[in-house]
């Protein structure tokens, strides 16, 4: 049920969430009309619009590229070369077309979408499959690797620098600073803004830094745009195990109920659609493939065809930095990748209590005590930075992820295409219910090669 | 195609399709396990392939 302000214009008529109620409506207005305006303009013009204008999907890119993810393209790029570059952008390409299922619910649901799973699709759906271990689990759990990578690097950067910075004195400053701009999300009417603003920068920071690095060390062009373009896999077991655990894993439930609800939190509405999508593509698609194919190629021109290659990122850095040569572009490196888990760490926070509050069933109010005390939550990863990383955890929700990710996916699919909750507005293409389908059907398959792992069949 | 969207059960059928299509996903990964293994399997995964093929597109046609 909505409970949008009373007068408020009715293609807001899905602002349910209060976060959203900090936002004058006179605001939302001129959006809306720039938005009309904006869809006259050439493309350079509108582009540029929807960048400024765009945000959630800054935020999901900054989720996506965390110590995780950084690991993976690390370790593809050492021990692979540019030849698997293509999965990127696969795996993005599959993805959004769920992305694009979340922006319709956000502009045109009229609900908030856990809600109407539970709804639909019953308590469990909502309230474990997706609150407890797609958002809770994951913010609370994955943080630790956060907090150690980036500990690590502050320490990193110190002695660069000629400081004497070690991990167990300078967490107050990484958990201070990630849990500051935490709870600035949703403070005010610039509160989403200044978070989101804060993660725009970031992605310029690794792209720029990366770049640089990438300049220094230099790039085998006609390699890399063969590996971009070009499909290649190893043989065998392991081909099939990057491929599927690669273009099923870049989005996930994180990425998909969080980018719903940062949209609510900006109020939009129908007119904000394509917006939305714009916003999946210039803020989620376009930094994710970016800053991965940098830092594969970074890997690839450097550690390529080295023996015995480390397998963390902190370790993989490590290898990295004195091949990079110049003083300036081993600072840049770690300055860039210091901005992967300060981003993640924040998102994380919000992540935590946005599901919080969902689960059990609480109004978000961010000038609260439960709200901040949800945020600070995953701040219990400040333990990544004294001991070693809670590893029977990890493998225990990853291995939850894996199992669940797909039912969760099948529950927006339902959802989509559910004529008593979408009425006009459930998908009616053909190709966009496949792109999800694809994506679901990887993510069965994450499922399944689990299981058969277990079961010694795979 | 409006049968998809009619409960049949618990579960739409639609939903049903969902879960059909996850067990012939896992039928061709067993079959392509047999193969990689050089133990047989074609026509489990022959089978699990097309099978997966064919829910996926049924099931992507939209409500009415």
């Amino acid at each position: 049920m909505s409970n949008a302000p009373e007068g408020t214009p009715a293609h807001y008529g899905n602002r349910i969430y209060p976060l959203a109620d900090a936002i004058p409506v006179e605001q939302l207005d001129a959006e809306a009309d720039l938005l009309d305006a904006l869809a006259e303009k050439p493309l350079p013009i509108r582009l540029f619009g929807y960048l400024k204008l765009g945000g959630p999907g800054f935020m999901a890119a900054a989720a996506t590229l965390g110590a995780g993810t950084l690991t993976s393209a690390m370790l593809s790029g050492a021990a692979f070369g540019y030849k698997l570059l293509w999965v990127t952008w696969v795996a993005m390409l599959s993805g959004l077309f769920m992305m694009a299922a979340m922006a319709r619910f956000t502009t045109h649901g009229g609900f908030r979408v856990m809600q109407k799973q539970r709804e639909r699709h019953g308590w469990f759906m909502a309230k474990v499959l997706t609150g407890a271990i797609g958002l809770l689990a994951v913010a609370i759990v994955f943080n630790f690797g956060q907090v150690a990578l980036g500990t690590h690097l502050i320490e990193s950067v110190g002695e660069r620098v000629g400081l004497h910075l070690p991990q167990s004195w300078n967490w107050p400053l990484y958990v201070a600073l990630t849990a500051w701009i935490s709870l600035r999300y949703g403070r005010g009417s610039r509160g989403v803004v200044f978070v989101e603003n804060f993660m725009k920068g970031a992605l310029v920071l690794m792209v720029l830094c990366f770049g640089a690095c990438l300049v220094v060390v230099g790039v085998d062009w006609p390699a890399a745009l063969h590996g971009f373009f070009i499909p290649w896999l190893p043989s065998g077991q392991q081909g099939i195990d990057i491929f599927i655990a690669s273009s099923a894993a870049a989005i996930g439930v994180v990425d998909w109920v969080f980018y719903h609800y940062a949209g609510l939190a900006k109020g939009w509405g129908p007119k904000h659609e394509k917006l939305a999508r714009m916003d999946t593509i210039v803020g989620l698609a376009l930094p994710f493939v970016v800053v991965s194919f940098i830092v594969v190629s970074v890997f690839a021109a450097t550690l390529y065809g080295k023996s015995d290659l480390p397998e963390t990122a902190a370790a993989l850095s490590a290898a990295l930095v004195p091949l990079l040569g110049e003083q300036f572009a081993a600072i840049a490196f770690m300055i860039g990748f210091l901005a992967v888990p300060v981003t993640t760490s924040v998102i994380l926070g919000v992540v935590s209590a946005i599901g919080m509050h969902e689960i059990f069933e609480w109004e978000p109010d961010v000038s609260s005590l439960r709200w901040k005390l949800c945020i600070l939550l995953p701040q219990i990863g400040l333990f990544g930075a004294f001991l070693p990383s809670p590893i029977l955890l990890i493998i225990v929700i990853a291995a939850l992820l894996s199992v669940t990710n797909n039912v969760v996916g099948w529950s927006f699919f339902l959802l989509l295409n559910d004529r008593e909750v979408m009425h006009e507005n459930r998908s009616k293409s053909y190709i966009w219910n496949l792109g999800i389908l694809v994506q679901v059907t990887l993510l069965n398959c994450v499922a399944i090669i689990w299981v058969f792992n277990r079961m010694e069949l795979w | 195609m409006e049968w998809l969207d009619r409960p049949l059960g618990p579960m739409r059928i639609r939903a049903w399709g969902l879960l059909a299509n996850m067990m012939a996903n896992a039928l061709a990964l067993y079959g392509l396990s047999q193969v990689l293994s050089n133990q047989g399997g074609h026509v489990l995964l022959a089978v699990g392939f097309t099978l997966s093929v064919l829910f996926i597109a049924l099931l992507a046609v939209p409500s009415e």
